[in-house]
């Protein structure tokens, strides 16, 4: 772990994306600061909508203190988190002093570490570091994240983060750019998965969308398999429909029972390390 | 702010405390924002569910690893915030619950 001085240096990298913003791979270059607004809609504020202790993420992580920063650069249809996560207006601002009282509060409560969530973490990443800059007794970091992000986050990222939590949602292009809006979504995602797995640990979580079992589950496991067979695969069953995903006739129902089973045969057949 | 006030200070929304359960018709049952009280409720209504047991596996070596005591005690019995027992048979790793009101 960083100390409070290297992530300060590394706040002054990264509010220089508040004026040209290259965080995410829409690489939009606005200067939030002046009022202009990329896909995310966020400005130079970021804003929680939810704090709390959650026991329902991966075994080795729970309990884990979950912060949820309203704003993304992906539009999911599926998005649990719904117009919390694509409004950035939504929440309160994070400030140092906020972040702190909530650290103590989490601890207080058992909290093993502090997470990042959205929306999406990455948009607000000098906000975050702002945060923890001044923050006594850090806990770990996890970053949860959809990984649509530029190498130059995990540059900024780099000894501060201890987990990455990737959401590999799709398995091909057209699926992406069809339910999230998102173009050249598997080049992206695979080389950031390849650079965090060399920085950090890395979790990699799929979510068994229903109908996407052929187009996006089994070429993510085989990519898995290929490439980074040892990172820790966390496959989510748990698929309900929320926010717009009636727009969409296979997203309109809940997972079927037997997708589950089949989804975790074949990862068990490749070989992945699938965990709880 | 003291470290109660903490918490509800910070939230937007009243959903700190809120934990989003569905049952689907076939039983399935999703939750959001589990709580630990809901995952020991969960596991005395299905103790087969292996997720729900892992966690609350991982989070009795936490409580052990916190007191100093060995782990796994034959027979060890604490109360649960439901207000139930939590018994750990000696020659069975399933954990099971039993929630008196």
């Amino acid at each position: 772990m960083v100390d409070g001085q290297t992530i300060r240096a590394r706040e002054g990298a990264a509010q220089a994306h508040h004026r040209c913003c290259n965080l995410c791979e829409h690489r939009c270059g606005v200067d939030r600061l002046a009022g202009a607004r990329g896909p995310c809609k966020a400005g130079g504020t970021a804003r929680v909508f939810r704090h709390r202790i959650e026991y329902g993420e991966e075994v080795e992580l729970v309990p884990s203190h979950l912060f949820y920063l309203s704003g993304c650069d992906l539009r999911c249809a599926f998005c649990i988190a719904g117009l919390n996560a694509f409004d950035p207006s939504r929440g309160v601002e994070l400030t140092p002093e906020l972040f702190e009282a909530a650290i103590a509060w989490g601890r207080a409560r058992g909290a093993r570490n502090v997470q990042w969530v959205g929306g999406e973490p990455t948009v607000h990443l000098p906000s975050i570091l702002h945060a923890m800059s001044t923050c006594p007794d850090l806990p770990p970091v996890v970053w949860k994240s959809d990984f649509h992000c530029t190498p130059e986050v995990f540059d900024l990222l780099d000894g501060v983060v201890d987990v990455f939590v990737a959401d590999f949602k799709f398995g091909n292009d057209a699926c992406a750019r069809r339910i999230a809006g998102v173009s050249g979504y598997t080049r992206i995602l695979t080389r950031n998965l390849q650079i965090a797995a060399k920085r950090s640990r890395l979790i990699v979580r799929h979510l068994l969308l229903p109908g996407h079992l052929d187009c996006c589950y089994r070429p993510i496991a085989r990519w898995m398999a290929a490439n980074l067979p040892d990172v820790p695969f966390s496959l989510r069953e748990g698929y309900l429909p929320s926010w717009r995903s009636a727009r969409f006739a296979e997203l309109a129902a809940p997972l079927e029972p037997h997708v589950g089973r089949e989804a975790r045969d074949l990862a068990h057949g490749l070989g992945l390390k699938v965990i709880q | 702010m003291n470290d109660n006030d903490a918490g509800a200070d910070v939230v937007m929304t009243e959903e700190t405390d809120v934990t989003e359960i569905t049952i689907q018709p076939d039983g399935r049952v999703y939750v959001f924002g589990a709580s630990l009280g809901v995952l020991e409720a969960l596991d005395a209504i299905n103790p087969h569910d292996a997720r729900v047991r892992a966690v609350l596996a991982q989070l009795g070596r936490l409580e052990t690893a916190r007191e100093g005591k060995a782990p796994a005690e034959p027979n060890r019995v604490r109360t649960t915030r439901l207000g139930g027992s939590l018994a750990l048979p000696p020659d069975d790793p399933t954990l099971t619950i039993r929630v008196d009101h």
